[in-house]
């Protein structure tokens, strides 16, 4: 019985009636993503604490940093900084601030290599001054091996790490806890996404996750009306001046 | 005042001598036109007397090691020594080429009292290669008389009183020999003529007889030496900046090899820094090769650092990227730029670690930086105009003010910018909301803009802009 307790203990096991939703006595570990959907999918109850996972999308943009939000503002502690590595454009400052986060404490990373980004990469992991690290790697240089080693890392230091990869990386194996796959965000500002891989449950396709703040297109109809008027006055003054 | 004297018999040999090899053993002696100046103890044993000439001294012993003295090398190295002697008190006087002098009473305590300052500066002075006798008086004189007189002489208490120092002091006097005294030839053998052979035996004498048959100049000597009379000594000032070099007896061959001598150019510059209560926030290292190019590389530390460890550690990482000469001849460090660290840095906790560890993160960004280059590493801070290439600005200062007046709604500004805009077709965006004008900076770069919410053929949410030049997408709402 003592063995029994110990192994439901473990969180490397579950039990087969958790599969799909119920969670296990450790759902107060994680920190909740913002989604209850998704919470309710994730066997930590939202965002691993200490862990590499790997977010799957092609483009830049579609939301692929508010989905991870929650993530990026967690609670003030030692460990505050958050590191950008290798980011495919200019984190905007004033938008980063109005999310929470305090920009001074928020850092780029430019590697020359991809050497270089790993190896930043496990200096900041293990540096103790960060909770948060997301990283843009080379995926045509980048192996099993050194993700492997990224989430041996990640756990070991209590960091959570985030790498982003391609839709095509889908089909790789990968050694990240938790792999997401951003589809698309749709007009009406849902995104949706499959989780690729968790601990504790299969594969979820076609999850629906609303965005809880960011652009929308409800006055649509008004600016394309106020964008055509002002063409046409544009064009008009034109004409005049001819 | 309690007044350490310190005297270095054989600095003229020492600085002939390098402390890792072991030629103590051999006798040797340094020559001062063509006669013995300096001799150790080997030397002596073979029947060597100072002022021998070398003719002489060799017939005595053929293998003899001179040296011609080097008086350069010497005030160079009690240069270093007193810069040494600085680790200890500020109060640090060059007494003679081969003596210094040292007020502890103020720091005694820090210490942990006189036998353990004593034994300190030998082993430090010691690590230098250098042999030295220290004798610890009331007045600066007599400890230089007790140094000279080899002998650490008389047992201290730890904490010594006052009125205690100046007992043990003329206690000791007394029975010292006059042949440690800065005295006149002809004076000394006059003292010799009537049988005085201890300092004790003039100390006694009326000062009026002994001013009549030996001169105020005496006098006062003696007044100095017991105390009577003030002897004031001018204290050394430790040197405003530091630049140092080492020159390498045998060539450094790759880059661990020139880490020891940097190693040792840090240990320097950490004594240094520690003197003047300083830490060290830019430094600059020289290789180079014993003809030709050498290489210069700088290293930065967001936090000052006094601490050898602490900087060898990002030198190290800052040299993984730097090419060396394959031969090292010659290293340099200049301390280019240092802050005050305030009065924490003695501070330590019941383990003896220093209380001011650098927090991690300003480690992390050193080490970054050393790595990767200065480039590498961008950080934000905000700032107060609308124009959004205006509203946030790179910056290397991790205390840079905070502009939190323009902190926009969430979710009205992209996390994404493109720096500079992206020109793009009108018909592959999809016009979602706007437009909202941003008109603003006719001092300087001056913008008028209509910025749109659109969806472009990916549906990707993109925030751009239209103006004389076309459509521009500035940034993504990721």
């Amino acid at each position: 019985m003592v063995l029994a307790t110990s192994l439901l203990n473990n969180a490397g096991l579950w039990r087969a009636r958790d599969l799909n939703g119920r969670q296990t006595a450790s759902s107060d570990r994680g920190q909740s993503t913002g989604f209850p959907q998704l919470d309710k999918l994730l066997i930590d109850g939202g965002w691993p604490r200490a862990a590499l996972v790997e977010v799957l999308c092609d483009r830049y943009g579609v939301g692929e940093l508010r989905l991870l939000a929650s993530a990026l503002t967690r609670p003030v502690s030692d460990a505050h900084w958050t590191v950008l590595i290798n980011p495919p454009c200019v984190p905007y400052a004033p938008a980063f601030q109005a999310l929470g986060i305090n920009v001074h404490e928020l850092m780029v990373v430019h590697p020359s290599s991809h050497q270089e980004a790993l190896w930043s990469f496990e200096e900041v992991i293990v540096s103790g001054s960060t909770q948060t690290v997301l990283a843009w790697l080379s995926e045509s240089d980048l192996q099993d091996k050194q993700l492997r080693r990224i989430q041996a890392k990640s756990k070991e230091h209590g960091v959570f790490s985030v790498v982003f990869r391609p839709l095509a990386a889908e089909q790789i194996p990968s050694a990240a806890e938790l792999r997401l796959k951003i589809e698309q965000q749709t007009i009406d500002r849902k995104l949706v996404i499959s989780i690729v891989k968790r601990r504790g449950g299969w594969r979820v396709d076609g999850l629906e996750l609303p965005l809880p703040w960011g652009p929308t297109a409800t006055d649509s109809q008004r600016a394309r009306q106020l964008l055509a008027n002002w063409e046409r006055t544009r064009r008009d003054m034109k004409a005049v001046a001819v | 005042m309690l007044w350490f004297g310190l005297h270095l018999p054989f600095l003229p040999l020492e600085v002939f001598q390098r402390p890792e090899i072991k030629e103590r053993g051999l006798p040797a002696v340094v020559t001062e036109a063509q006669r013995v100046f300096c001799l150790n103890k080997p030397a002596r044993a073979a029947g060597i007397r100072w002022g021998a000439s070398l003719a002489t001294a060799r017939s005595l012993m053929p293998e003899l090691i001179h040296h011609p003295r080097n008086q350069e090398a010497e005030s160079q190295r009690l240069e270093r020594l007193v810069r040494l002697a600085y680790e200890f008190t500020p109060y640090v006087s060059v007494a003679d080429f081969d003596a210094l002098l040292l007020e502890m009473e103020g720091s005694l305590k820090l210490f942990g009292g006189v036998n353990q300052v004593r034994a300190r500066l030998r082993s430090r002075f010691g690590r230098m290669g250098h042999f030295v006798a220290i004798g610890i008086a009331h007045t600066p004189r007599a400890s230089l008389a007790f140094a000279k007189n080899d002998g650490d002489g008389a047992a201290w208490p730890d904490f010594p009183e006052r009125s205690e120092i100046e007992h043990i002091g003329l206690q000791q006097l007394d029975t010292t020999s006059l042949d440690c005294l800065e005295l006149e030839p002809k004076i000394r053998e006059r003292f010799t003529n009537m049988g005085m052979r201890n300092v004790g035996d003039i100390v006694h004498v009326p000062r009026h007889e002994l001013r009549k048959r030996f001169g105020e100049e005496l006098t006062d000597y003696v007044a100095q030496l017991t105390g009577e009379r003030v002897d004031p000594w001018e204290a050394e000032q430790p040197p405003e900046a530091f630049s140092e070099n080492l020159h390498l007896i045998d060539p450094a061959h790759g880059k661990d090899e020139v880490l020891e001598p940097m190693e040792h150019l840090a240990r320097r510059l950490s004594t240094w820094l520690k003197q003047l209560n300083l830490g060290a926030r830019r430094l600059r290292w020289g290789v180079y090769a014993f003809e030709g190019d050498g290489a210069t590389f700088e290293v930065g530390f967001e936090q000052p650092r006094h601490e050898v460890a602490d900087i060898m550690a990002i030198t190290r990482l800052r040299m993984e990227t730097v090419d060396l000469p394959s031969e090292a001849m010659t290293v340099t460090l200049d301390a280019l730029r240092t802050a005050h660290l305030g009065l924490k840095w003695v501070e330590r906790d019941v383990l003896g670690r220093p209380l001011t560890q650098p927090t991690p993160s300003r480690e992390l960004l050193d080490r970054l930086t050393a790595r990767l280059g200065e480039g590498a590493l961008q950080r934000f801070c905000i700032l107060d105009d609308h124009r959004p290439e205006f509203a946030w600005m790179p910056t290397n200062e991790s205390d840079a003010h905070d502009v939190t007046a323009n902190v926009p709604e969430l979710g009205r500004r992209p996390l994404w910018l493109l720096e500079p805009p992206v020109w793009v077709r009108a018909g592959h965006l999809h016009i979602v909301s706007g437009p909202e004008r941003i008109q603003c900076g006719w001092w300087d770069h001056e913008q008028h803009r209509d910025y749109f919410v659109a969806r472009d053929r990916d549906e990707t949410w993109c925030w751009c802009f239209r103006d004389a030049q076309g459509w521009f997408v500035h940034g993504y709402f990721a």
